[in-house]
């Protein structure tokens, strides 16, 4: 087995240097050869280790590759180096291999962008920051993946500036993302001090022989997960990801889909251990990932922008991943995060087909029956919606069936039917926009008609790819009624994530979920159909019926606003105050006077510079008398 | 371990500056890069045969030449910092009419000079290394034959010089009187026998003190470092800021560390430094913010600077002093080359109201400068904060508590000044005419690789602190 | 001590009474009590000119090559302890200082104008 996997996230980096520095010299074909070919070289590298890691027997323990040891303060030690284990394989194949397709796309979809060059060096920096996070074998080098994906994240939302609104959603990302990193360094810290060591290893060889309270290991696990709260966009810190919309569509795909805001997921996943140990944690996240994926989903039902419809339901499908993650189906949240990585970014690349063919158009009250002029982006949206309905044989099926099943196993009956409910609403506002978009009359901006098109192949091509992976993915984890072999996906994950006692569930049982499952699936399409195809009245007919419910959904419950008023507007009216009474006075008075004195000892000690050489000289002799009068008497 | 190897990168370098300084008398060529190219090659000739001394402790004529591992990481140090130096002088010869084929030989043999320093423990070894850097240095100071500043610069460096060099050679005199000896260590067992007795010896060694102390400017004997600084072609004074003070504050670290360790610590010798140590880190960033010329704004810094290697030298960290000394290479050289950047022919732009916009008009430029700025300054992530840090840190282990504050509080008003250079280049109208001679590979090289010095060491010094521990263990 | 303590009595003593000269001597001056020389005449230049001094380079090199020519005196005491070294160090030695001369000749050290 050779250790050739630390370069995976290298070769993107070299790439991104090249086009910062020499970018705009460099003709466009070859920017997008070269950044689509980087991570193309990564996803190879990333797939022949992976291989190598299936020849190789799970007793060898994780590779760890050190390149060189980076932070040494006394005791602390801190390596630059990285850590290549099923986990950090699946994770590494899912960034570069989905990252590849999308910067694929991006080159048809930027093609009339004037920071093409720029726009492909920062995605390639956030290919690099990202694998950097999944590959660190320690916390503090995953902070600094943590981190890099934070700043071209927003970087990439900001990406058109000159808007206002984008860069406004930028600072929003970064600055609610800074909350949970907050905790997230606390929790970091805590470990250091308690452990000595942050290397993932040391973590769960310190849980294993005690050197970690549990109460401790519940405040660090806690602490952690407001950090992944953050980047993953779960209650209450989820505000940013739907405005983080305002950045270019396969950016939404790439980072605020596939990767990116799956690293709290990952995070947890991979001190599974620690988790495990405190106990009490593990219900908190159920909770806060079942009422994230509820919340969100209601807020998807309502949304008339095709792009934060999406958002919502991304939020909604992290919610579930953290259910997996709270009841214990680690492997559970990551397959359903390896599913949704595929459906996800095919239905964010599908939806920026569509608004590439209307010239930017991204209300769906201006859309409808687009089915005949987008005959390659139709059925692959079509696809991607049915599998994270949570259709049969499709892969988002298979993930959300194996969390669902693992929370009833686990008893958690509360976090179930909020997972049922959720799956209902998902399937509901799925084709919901999928009605809007493709069927019905037509709503089309005249001027948007003229220039209806559909995508070209460099877009097609890789939505195409993704829609394959929607539908297959999910064969490497079918349900256990199909027998203990059955899931691959998990077993192969075994060295990482130890698989829990199993809930016994008798297969009578099992394939009742199964089959609520499936009813509740169908059952929110059948609404959608329903609602949006045979009868259009009704949803008019509900909001005029239940105005403020529609209302206090449709403005996301205020929690924007309910942030302004109880957090950002005292802040400023107290900062300002701050200013005037304090800064000003005392703040500035002090600075102001100590600079002044500075500046006149400064002023006084520069009489003695003469610029004669007798008073040098001068200066120098009183100097030797009293240095030689001390040490003398 | 005896060898022929210890004398062979002295040789070379000696050697290479006669050969060049003969080549230069003889070929009257007008354009003399070829001898730049020349002196680099005999550089790299040296550096090799240094790194394959490294952990052999070499020695020569009879242990007077010490090849061990500090001498040679400085004579690396030493060997970059001229190359550095060349290649940031290569253009600036031509475009300021400094005549001088002199300038490549007479670095070589300051160069010489700084090895000869840093690779002996005889203290008269020590003081003939020190005269032939000072002799070139002087020359060196003068190069600009017809510029005023420069020759007044010249002659006052010379004047001080050499009234330094009386008082050092007076203070070893004392000494070989009552030690009978001119080994380090021979002085130290004489005072180990007898410490309140040697008073002549005390005097001895703290004229010797004063000696160095005038080489890496601690007040009260660092007036001449502003006229020096301002007067000298500007890669000179690179050279100045970064080679003897490297090994002027190495030879003071080999002479002071072990007396720390005998029980003296509540000598007087280490209360009148500690004294030093104030005044100088207060009179250079205090002086430093009345300066309007950045190269007498840098002159002050690096007195500044001198301050907090001393509290180094005082709390017996090697290692630390070191670090500094390596940071303080990149940053200064990268500094100085960051000014000669800004110059044309037959004009420097020295004067801070020149820095007004310059980082809008030459955004490379004033973004490197700014990042050797902060540096100084001591901003993370830049290896100016971890250079600081270390020094810090290891002065509040040895209880240099006070002296640590004064140092925090005296790089907060440098910071001052440093700051206000980037306000200068990023906020005010420009309202001088400012352009350059852009078209200077050797030097923007140069300025490239010593930002990626001040990054690397600051962001990731691993690798390089383990080889300056490994330095700093021969010191003992 | 009681000599230092002379020494800085009288020391302080002669400080103080030729600042005291200074502060309370009177002083009546007027144009021609101000003048360089007070002998009728009017002076011809008003400050010290730099003159050249060409014969400083030359007086250097003397300096230099007479100083060195001193290193022969111990070279010679130790001579017969280390005679093959010895040869080859003063060899080398003497090999540098025709090239200092030389340096010094083709530099135009020598020329007078």
């Amino acid at each position: 087995m050779t250790e050739i996997f630390w370069l995976i996230p290298f070769v993107p980096a070299a790439s991104a240097l090249v086009l910062i520095l020499f970018g705009r010299r460099l003709p466009k074909r070859y920017v997008s050869f070269q950044a689509c070919g980087a991570v193309f070289v990564s996803f190879g590298l990333a797939a022949f280790s992976f291989f190598g890691l299936l020849n190789t027997s799970p007793e060898h323990g994780p590779l760890i590759k050190t390149l060189f040891s980076w932070i040494g303060v006394g005791a602390f030690k801190a390596g630059f180096s990285f850590q290549f284990d099923p986990l950090s394989a699946i994770m590494a194949l899912v960034v570069t291999g989905v990252g590849f397709l999308i910067h694929i796309y991006s080159v048809g979809y930027m093609s009339q962008d004037k920071g093409y060059t720029r726009y492909f060096a920062h995605l390639n920096l956030f290919t690099f920051a990202m694998l950097v996070l999944v590959l660190a074998s320690n916390m503090v080098l995953m902070f600094v993946g943590w981190e890099g994906v934070g700043l071209c994240s927003y970087l990439l939302i900001g990406f058109w500036f000159e808007k206002p609104s984008a860069a406004k959603a930028g600072m929003k990302a970064f600055i609610v993302n800074r909350i949970g990193d907050a905790g997230f360094i606390l929790g970091i810290l805590f470990l250091v001090m308690t452990v000595g060591s942050s290397e993932f290893s040391a973590i769960a060889a310190a849980v294993g022989n005690g050197l970690l309270s549990q109460g401790l290991a519940t405040l660090i696990a806690i602490l952690l997960f407001i950090g992944a709260c953050g980047k993953s966009a779960q209650l209450p810190l989820h505000v940013w990801l739907p405005d983080a919309m305002e950045g270019p569509t396969p950016v939404s795909a790439l980072i605020h889909a596939a990767t990116m805001v799956t690293a709290g997921v990952y995070m947890v996943a991979r001190l599974n251990v620690l988790y495990t140990f405190s106990g009490t944690v593990g219900p908190i996240i159920a909770l806060v990932g079942a009422l994230t994926a509820v919340f969100a989903a209601t807020m998807a039902l309502v949304q008339n922008d095709i792009k934060r419809v999406l958002a919502y339901s991304t939020i909604s499908q992290l919610g579930y991943m953290f259910i997996g993650c709270g009841v214990g189906a680690y492997a559970a949240g990551i397959f359903h995060l390896y599913t949704h990585a595929f459906f996800k970014s095919l239905l964010f690349l599908a939806a920026g087909s569509v608004i590439h063919a209307l010239s930017g158009e991204q209300d769906m009250r201006r859309m409808g029956g687009l089915k005949k002029y987008l005959p390659w982006t139709y059925p692959v949206f079509l696809v991607g919606a049915v599998a994270i309905a949570g259709v049969p044989f499709l892969s988002g099926f298979f993930s959300k069936d194996a969390i669902l099943t693992r929370a009833f196993g686990q008893r958690q009956y509360v976090i179930w039917v909020l997972g049922l409910a959720g799956a209902v609403m998902t399937a509901f506002y799925m084709f919901r926009l999928i009605f809007l978009t493709f069927y019905g009359v037509e709503r089309l901006d005249p001027e948007a008609k003229k220039h209806l098109h559909e995508s070209p192949k460099v877009m097609t091509v890789p939505l195409a790819i993704l829609a394959f992976f929607s539908i297959t993915a999910g064969y490497v984890g079918l349900p256990a009624v199909l027998g203990k072999k059955a899931d691959v996906f998990g077993r192969f994950l075994e060295p990482v994530i130890k698989p829990a006692a199993e809930g016994h569930l008798g297969l009578g049982t099992e394939w009742f979920l199964i089959l609520i499952s499936v009813v509740v699936a169908l059952l929110g399409i059948f609404i959608a159909h329903t609602f949006y195809l045979k009868k259009p009245g009704i949803p008019h007919g509900l909001v005029a019926r239940f105005p403020r419910i529609y209302k206090l959904i449709y403005n996301k419950y205020y929690v924007d606003e309910i942030y302004d008023g109880a957090v950002i507007n005292p802040l400023i009216t107290g900062s300002e105050w701050i200013y005037a009474h304090f800064d000003l006075k005392v703040v500035d008075g002090t600075v102001n006077n100590s600079a002044s004195a500075v500046g006149f000892f400064g002023k006084i000690l520069s009489y003695l510079q003469t610029g004669l050489v007798k008073d040098y000289a001068l200066i120098f002799l009183l100097g030797i008398v009293i240095f030689i009068g001390v040490l003398l008497f | 371990m005896n060898g022929f190897g210890a004398l062979a990168p002295l040789l070379i370098i000696v050697g290479a500056a006669l050969v060049i300084l003969l080549l230069d008398a003889f070929l009257k060529k007008d354009n003399k890069n070829y001898l730049a190219c020349l002196s680099l090659f005999f550089l790299v000739v040296c550096a090799v045969f240094c790194l394959r001394s490294w952990n052999k402790n070499l020695s020569y004529f009879e242990g007077q030449l010490r090849l061990d591992n500090l001498a040679l990481f400085l004579a690396f140090l030493f060997l970059i910092a001229v190359a550095f130096v060349m290649f940031i002088g290569m253009k600036y010869l031509t475009l300021q009419n400094v005549p001088g084929g002199e300038f490549y030989g007479l670095l070589l043999l300051a160069l010489s000079g700084l090895m000869i320093m840093t690779s002996s423990l005889n203290f008269i070894v020590i003081f003939l290394g020190l005269e032939v850097l000072s002799v070139s240095s002087y020359a060196l100071a003068g190069l600009k034959g017809k510029d005023e500043k420069s020759s007044e610069s010249a002659i006052k460096y010379f004047l001080m010089g050499s009234f330094a060099s009386a008082f050092l050679i007076f203070g070893l005199a004392l000494l070989f009187g009552t030690a009978h000896s001119l080994e380090i260590s021979a002085v130290l067992s004489s005072f180990r026998a007898n410490f309140e007795g040697q008073l002549l010896g005390l005097v001895g060694l703290g004229l010797v003190i004063i000696g160095f102390a005038f080489k890496i400017s601690l007040v009260p004997f660092h007036m001449w470092t502003p006229d020096v600084y301002e007067g000298a072609p500007t890669p000179v004074t690179a050279f100045f800021a970064v080679g003897p003070k490297a090994a002027g504050f190495a030879v003071l670290f080999r002479i002071l560390a072990p007396y720390w360790n005998e029980g003296f610590k509540s000598g007087r010798i280490f209360d009148v430094l500690w004294t030093v140590a104030a005044l100088t880190m207060l009179i250079g960033s205090l002086i430093g913010l009345r300066q309007k010329n950045i190269k007498r704004l840098f002159a002050y810094s690096s007195i500044a600077n001198a301050g907090y290697m001393l509290i180094a030298v005082l709390a017996g960290d090697g290692a630390s002093l070191i670090f500094f000394l390596t940071v303080y290479l990149f940053m200064g050289i990268g500094a100085f080359g960051s000014l000669i950047a800004l110059s044309k022919k037959d004009r420097e732009y020295t004067d801070l109201e020149d820095f007004a916009g310059v980082g809008f008009k030459y955004p490379w430029l004033g973004a490197i400068f700014s990042v050797f700025l902060l540096s100084l300054a001591g901003f993370p992530p830049t290896g100016g904060f971890l250079a600081k840090f270390y020094v810090f840190v290891g002065a509040v282990r040895q209880d240099l508590t006070s002296l640590v504050i004064i140092g925090v509080l005296t790089s907060l008003i440098s910071a001052f000044y440093y700051l206000r250079i980037i306000v200068y280049m990023y906020m005010r109208e420009p309202e001088r005419d400012v352009d350059i001679e852009i078209e200077n590979p050797a030097l923007f090289l140069v300025l490239f690789l010593c930002l990626y010095g001040v990054l690397q060491l600051g962001i990731f010094p691993g690798n390089v602190l383990y080889v300056i521990r490994q330095a700093a263990a021969s010191l003992f | 001590m009681e000599l230092l303590f002379v020494f800085l009595i009288f020391g302080l003593l002669g400080v103080v009474l030729l600042s005291l000269n200074a502060l309370l001597g009177p002083k009546k001056t007027n144009p021609d009590k101000e003048q360089p020389f007070e002998c009728g005449s009017p002076y011809l230049q008003d400050e010290i000119k730099p003159f050249p001094i060409k014969f400083s380079v030359v007086a250097f090199i003397f300096l230099l090559f007479d100083i060195e020519v001193v290193f022969f005196f111990p070279w010679a005491l130790v001579f017969k302890e280390m005679r093959p070294a010895a040869l080859v160090i003063m060899l080398a030695y003497g090999a540098i200082l025709p090239a200092g001369f030389v340096y010094a000749w083709k530099k135009g050290a020598f020329k007078w104008d």
